[in-house]
Order: C-alpha cells, then sequence, then structure tokens
C-alpha cells in the first residue's frame, strides 16, 4: 500500500432549510453527505460511483473547500485542511485541483486558452510571463496539444479538446491529486478513450492520485485501484477494485454491477435481481439503513438501526446487516 | 396545406438578405441614421449652428418655417418668441442630451454593476442588505424623487444627473445580480476559486466580461429613457433653466405658443421621440447581436 494523500474522517454536508408558511415553519435537513470515511492513496486512483443525487459531488465540493462541512474532517499529508484559510488553503489547493464534467461551462468564453491554463499560476503571483509562456506550452504538449493554440478562444475547440485544455490548466501548479467529477460523461464515446488513456498515461508519468467520480461501473472498475459505493449520502461498500467488481458484498453494490451491461448477458443470479423502485427522497430517508426499502434481503433490524461496518476480504467494508447475520449464523 | 420542402421562415439565406438590407458595415441603418444627428450636433453645434442659440432679435420673432408663408430660409424651422432660431437652440439642446445622458447612464451602469456583482457573487447578508435598498429605491416614484432632489439642490444639469442616477442605478443592480447568480455556478467560476484566485480578479476577468453584454444593451436602452427623463425634468422646470436650450424646455417653453407657433415644440418633441427611438432600436439589435443563440450563420 502506498502513502495516504488524502483522507475524510466522518465527513458530512447537511443542509438545512425551512419550509412552510411564515410561524408555522418546519426545519428540513437534507444529508447530502453523511459520515463518510474514505481514504486516497498517493498515485492510485480511487473511484466513488452511486447513483445521481447521492451526494457524490457534494463530496467532491467537500473535497475541493468550495463548500464548508457541517462535521468531520479532511486530512491531507495527516495535517486538517477542512478549516484551512489563507495561505494554509492556498497551499492545499495548489496540491489539489479539478476536472469538471462539462468541458464547455469549464472554460471562460472570454478568454484564451493560455489565460484559462496560466489562471492558476497567475494567481500565485509567484512566476514571470516567460515561466508562464514556457509552461503553458509545456502543458499543452503534455496533453496531447499544440502549443499554438494558446492564443485561440474556448470556442475553437471540440468538447475532447477543450476537456484536454482543463486538464491541462488542472496540472499547471503540479497537484497531487487531480479530483474528476465525471470527465468523460459528457463526451463523445470516440473521445473518452481518447482522455481516459490520456489520464492513465499522465497518472504513469507524473505519479498523480485521481478521485474519480462516476455512475459509470466499467469505467471505475477498469480505471480504479479502490471504489466506494455511495447512497444517500452514505459509503454503503469500499474495497478495492477488484473486489468490488467481482465479488460485491452488498445488496446494492451486487445490484448496481448486476444492472450493468454486459457483453454476454447470462441469467441473473437470484442475489442479483434488480433493485426496484426510486431512490428515496433525501429530505425524509427510510430509517434505519438507507436501503431497506429496496432491498432484496431487508430483515426486521434493517428497518430500525443503521448497519454495522463489515470488514471484509483486503481492507474491504461493507455496511450490511445481512453480512453480520451470516457472520454469526 | 404547408409543403414540406419550403424553407423555414427563418432560413439562414432570409437571414442573410434581411441582414444586407437592415445593416451597413455590420452597424444597423435605421437607428444609427436616428441617433447621428444628436451625437454630431452634440459634439460640433458650436460648428454647425448657423445661429447663435442665444441671440435674441426681436424683429424676427416667431418666425415660422420657410415652407410656411412668412417664413425665412436662413432660419429653417423657424424662430421661438424671441426671435432665436429654433434650429441652432436645437443642435444646443444636443449637446446638453449627449452631456446628461451620457454622464448619466455610465455612472449608473457603475454603481449599478458593482452593486448587482457584489449582492450577487457574495450572496448572504450582502445581498440581502443591497437588494433592500433597491427595494426601498423601487418603492420610491421617480418624480417625487426628482422634485425631492430639485428642491434640496435647486434646478440645474446636476439635478438632471442625480435623478436620473437615483432612478436607473437599481435596475442594473437587479438584472446584474441575477446574471452574477448564474456565472458564480459556472465552472471557470468554480475553476477558477479551486485555483485560489482573487474575488478581483474573479469580479475583472471572469464576471466582468461576460457581463458586459448585458449591461451594454441596458445601457443602450436607458440612453432613449434618459433622454425622455432629462426633457420631463426639464419641462417640470427642474432642469435646465432659461436662457440655456434644453429639447424638455423648447417643448415647455414653446406649449404656450402651440396654436399660433406650433413649430416651437413640435420639433423639439420630435428630436426627443426619434433620439429615444433609435437608442431603443440600437438597444434590441444589440441584445440580439449579443444573444449567442442567435449566433451569426
Amino acid at each position: 500500500m502506498s502513502d495516504l494523500l488524502l483522507e475524510t474522517r466522518n465527513l458530512s454536508k447537511h443542509f438545512f432549510f425551512r419550509k412552510g408558511l411564515p410561524f408555522a415553519r418546519s426545519k428540513s435537513v437534507i444529508r447530502s453527505v453523511d459520515g463518510i470515511n474514505l481514504q486516497v492513496r498517493a498515485g492510485q486512483t480511487f473511484g466513488l460511483v452511486g447513483e445521481s443525487g447521492c451526494g457524490k459531488s457534494t463530496t467532491a465540493r467537500l473535497l475541493l473547500r468550495l463548500m464548508e462541512p457541517t462535521e468531520g474532517e479532511i486530512l491531507f499529508d495527516g495535517a486538517p485542511v477542512h478549516q484551512a484559510t489563507g495561505p494554509a488553503l492556498n497551499a492545499y489547493r495548489s496540491n489539489i485541483q479539478t476536472v469538471f464534467q462539462d468541458p464547455y461551462g469549464s472554460l471562460n468564453p472570454r478568454m484564451k486558452v493560455r489565460e484559462i491554463i496560466a489562471e492558476p499560476m497567475i494567481a500565485t503571483g509567484r512566476f514571470s510571463r516567460t515561466q508562464i509562456d514556457h509552461r503553458v506550452a509545456e502543458l499543452l504538449e503534455l496533453v496531447n496539444l499544440s502549443p499554438r493554440m494558446a492564443q485561440q478562444g474556448p470556442h475553437e475547440f471540440s468538447g475532447g479538446q477543450r476537456q484536454r485544455i482543463a486538464i491541462a490548466r488542472a496540472l499547471a501548479l503540479n497537484p497531487r491529486l487531480l479530483i474528476l467529477d465525471e470527465p468523460v460523461s459528457a463526451l463523445d464515446v470516440s473521445v473518452r478513450a481518447q482522455i481516459l488513456n490520456l489520464l492513465a498515461d499522465l497518472q504513469d508519468e507524473l505519479g498523480l492520485a485521481y478521485f474519480m467520480i462516476s455512475h459509470h461501473l466499467e469505467l471505475v472498475a477498469s480505471m480504479c485501484d479502490w471504489i466506494a459505493v455511495m447512497y444517500l449520502g452514505r459509503i454503503v461498500e469500499q474495497g478495492p477494485a477488484r473486489q468490488i467488481a467481482d465479488n460485491p458484498r452488498h445488496p446494492y453494490t451486487k445490484a448496481l454491477f448486476a444492472s450493468a451491461l454486459t457483453v454476454n448477458p447470462g441469467p441473473l443470479k437470484t442475489e442479483q435481481r434488480k433493485i426496484e423502485g426510486e431512490v428515496p427522497s433525501p429530505l425524509n430517508p427510510p430509517k434505519g439503513c438507507h436501503f431497506h426499502p429496496r432491498c432484496p434481503l431487508a430483515m426486521d433490524v434493517c428497518r430500525q438501526v443503521a448497519p454495522p461496518s463489515v470488514p471484509g476480504p483486503d481492507g474491504s467494508v461493507a455496511t450490511c446487516h445481512a453480512l453480520t447475520q451470516s457472520v454469526a449464523a | 396545406m404547408t409543403t414540406t420542402d419550403a424553407p423555414p421562415l427563418t432560413s439562414p439565406t432570409l437571414r442573410r438578405a434581411k441582414r444586407r438590407l437592415t445593416t451597413l458595415f455590420g452597424l444597423p441603418i435605421i437607428p444609427v441614421l436616428l441617433l447621428a444627428p444628436m451625437v454630431i450636433c452634440g459634439l460640433f453645434g458650436p460648428w454647425i449652428w448657423p445661429h447663435d442659440p442665444l441671440g435674441i432679435s426681436f424683429g424676427i420673432r416667431l418666425l415660422p418655417p420657410p415652407w410656411l408663408e412668412g417664413g425665412n430660409w436662413s432660419y429653417i424651422l423657424g424662430t421661438d418668441q424671441f426671435g432665436r432660431d429654433l434650429f441652432s437652440r436645437l443642435i444646443e439642446g444636443a449637446r446638453i442630451a449627449l452631456i446628461v445622458s451620457t454622464v448619466s447612464v455610465s455612472v449608473a451602469a457603475v454603481i449599478g454593476t458593482a452593486v448587482g456583482m457584489m449582492a450577487g457573487y457574495y450572496g448572504g447578508v450582502i445581498d440581502m442588505i443591497l437588494m433592500r435598498i433597491v427595494d426601498v429605491k423601487m418603492s420610491i416614484p421617480p418624480v417625487l424623487l426628482t422634485i425631492l432632489i430639485g428642491a434640496a439642490l435647486g434646478g440645474g444639469l446636476a439635478t438632471i444627473l442625480i435623478s436620473i442616477i437615483l432612478v436607473f442605478w437599481a435596475d442594473y443592480a437587479r438584472v446584474i445580480r441575477g446574471e452574477t447568480l448564474a456565472l458564480k455556478r459556472t465552472g471557470y467560476v468554480q475553476l477558477a476559486k479551486v485555483a485560489n484566485v482573487s474575488d478581483r480578479r474573479i469580479f475583472l476577468r471572469h464576471l466582468l466580461p461576460n457581463l458586459a453584454p448585458t449591461c451594454i444593451v441596458l445601457m443602450t436602452l436607458q440612453f432613449g429613457a434618459s433622454l425622455v427623463i432629462e426633457a420631463a425634468i426639464t419641462f417640470i422646470g427642474l432642469g435646465i433653466q432659461p436662457p440655456a436650450s434644453a429639447w424638455g424646455l423648447l417643448v415647455a417653453d414653446g406649449r404656450t405658443y402651440l396654436s399660433t407657433a406650433w413649430w416651437i415644440p413640435t420639433f423639439a418633441g420630435l428630436a426627443i421621440a426619434l433620439t429615444a427611438l433609435g437608442a431603443n432600436l440600437l438597444g434590441d439589435w444589440l441584445r440580439d447581436y449579443f444573444d449567442p443563440k442567435l449566433k451569426k450563420r
């Protein structure tokens, strides 16, 4: 196991709001991210999967400090950064950068590529003009674009090229961790492979760690070293990618991977039946285990008590009552 | 029944034909034609006017335009009750109109945009305080505000400018705040924050350039409105004072002579209406021009 780079402890983001008429308001809370513990290791790819609305992107925004966590800690290199301000926050942010899903919204239409890529460097105020020009050319080459493109505007580029520009910008300050929020899901299928290969090459070349958010299971299974599965703000199962993809233990993970299309679909195993119904409203999540209304294995205890974490092979953890039952039995 | 192969009404060919008819050197013909006289007269008045706009000569009082009986081609729009050349006075009035419109609209735009950006970007308490101030402003009738300022400062250019600025800035604040709220959520502003870009730089490099089209369109529309307000303030006697010339003043002075010398208020009124129309048309054109959804070709 390589070095621990980023760690979250009991990280939570709750949104409070009032609804109803004045003087008769009730307070509501949405627990978008509810006490999650993650560990991202240097040079490795961490995959966070889940359905839309489960809190994946909120987690990314918390890690980027675009949002303040309600509770919990974020540690980078062992140092807490969840309350960092000023120089400490700047230092943290030069180590983590991000690439968003939408390559069209990520680039300011009124800037030249040079300025877009150089912006993190300009913001530090530590680089001269020639240093910046040099580095921009270097970064453009790194993402397989021509340095001549620096003088062009973003509207002259395709989605794939824009995403390369976004990656080049993210790498400007030599970060150690890139947070990739659905980095290829807005792209054409033909371009996806190129961007994923580029990301893989950059990881080898620069020793980057990735925190990849996706709802694309095959992609995560093939790209990631470690996978965490999120459901309604909680991590239901996490572990080494092969372990999670091949031998999922949590019924939600099983259903998730069973629902992904395979090349040779065979008959579904009884346990891997597709799950029915919708994700419950995060405003009013089910008691006990959030998954119990849709779970084929739901028992009485699931409806009352939040499930415990049950360790599995290779450091994987699943939170499910059914697993404790089978251990006890 | 419609035939399926008929080109839609907004086909590129049709749009190109329309653009060729309505624009010259990339500029819309009609708005420019309506605005140009005011701008040229405003800038070069003293070299254009044929007579001193303040030159009184009682011998030629209330001279009608030359195409009427008793008219004189030297005074192509006639003269007023003091024998001053109306054409020259209109040109002099264009200068006041130009100063008032440009200064008041620019200052209002700067104040309003700054307030709107701060409210939209920072949100929370700052947003609440600034927007409540805007609400308070919106609830005061503009005419009342103008009369109050006029009472405090007396009539004059300053009263006009302050009144128009106070009336207009809140429009910018509202519109710009809304746009800023949307811009704040775009990927590039979020990425700028992640890259530790200072708020100042986010305002100047990310927000302002993307707000500029909206701001320019609003300024053009308000340019037209400011002409009308300037005329109205002058008309009620709180604006430009005689013997100086302003379009609103010509209308106000001339209205007592409407039955005997209709030309005094009429041409000034036309100047106000046509110039304001030009500004509004230009604003509409700019709005389409900046709209990415209607982008050329």
